[in-house]
């Protein structure tokens, strides 16, 4: 598998099944997102570790 | 066919992204969602879409015989959601340490490319660190460079 640095790749949602746009405001993950609530609220993220600027 | 990933598409709002998994069992619906957590840090999780559940599970272990085009269109996928949304970050883990532990291999194996673009951290023993190779983190963090 190879990363590539090029632009975002993906088509906007035109149709079919599932519907994207009906189902994007529901959590389909209810149990992973809780998971990932309590991690986040535990363990929050240093302010020097989030840098966030290109070398 | 020597694709590397499949094509997806996107919700309005790139929350929400979903790709046909073509291998051995035939052809399973993928949904990938970033859920929000907080105002800039979002929770990525994708499963199996189920036409009768009309439902996800994320616990099947699909063994379609495409795990490695899965996974790299899970990573595509990912770097389009942080591409239009500036600023934010993902974060996530495995639904069991099995996988956790092939996301760290997948992580492994492209960071001297994903590092170029992304700032990568992981959680351990109850502490975030920058990625390193070959160190066995709980859940990862990604976020766009700037």
């Amino acid at each position: 598998m190879k990363e590539q640095a090029d632009k975002p790749k993906g088509k906007k949602y035109t149709g079919g099944t599932p519907n994207l746009n009906e189902l994007e405001g529901i959590d389909l993950f209810p149990e992973k997102t809780a998971k990932a609530r309590a991690i986040l609220e535990k363990y929050p993220v240093p302010e020097h570790l989030l840098k966030r600027s290109s070398k | 066919m020597d694709r590397q990933d499949y094509e997806f598409t996107y919700s309005d709002e790139y929350k929400l992204y979903s790709f046909v998994s073509e291998g051995r069992k035939g052809s399973i619906i993928k949904l990938v969602q970033f859920q929000l957590l907080k105002a800039d840090r979002y929770n990525l999780a994708f499963g199996d879409w189920s036409p009768t559940m009309g439902g996800i599970d994320d616990m099947t272990v699909t063994d379609n015989g495409d795990m490695e085009m899965v996974l790299s269109t899970v990573v595509q996928i990912a770097k389009t959601f942080l591409s239009s949304n500036p600023g934010k970050s993902i974060q996530f883990s495995g639904s069991t340490a099995g996988r956790t532990r092939l996301y760290q291999i997948i992580l492994n194996m492209n960071y001297e490319i994903i590092s170029q673009q992304f700032e990568i951290l992981g959680l351990l023993h109850g502490k975030w660190h920058k990625f390193e190779k070959n160190v066995n983190y709980e859940v990862f963090l990604i976020s766009k460079l700037l």
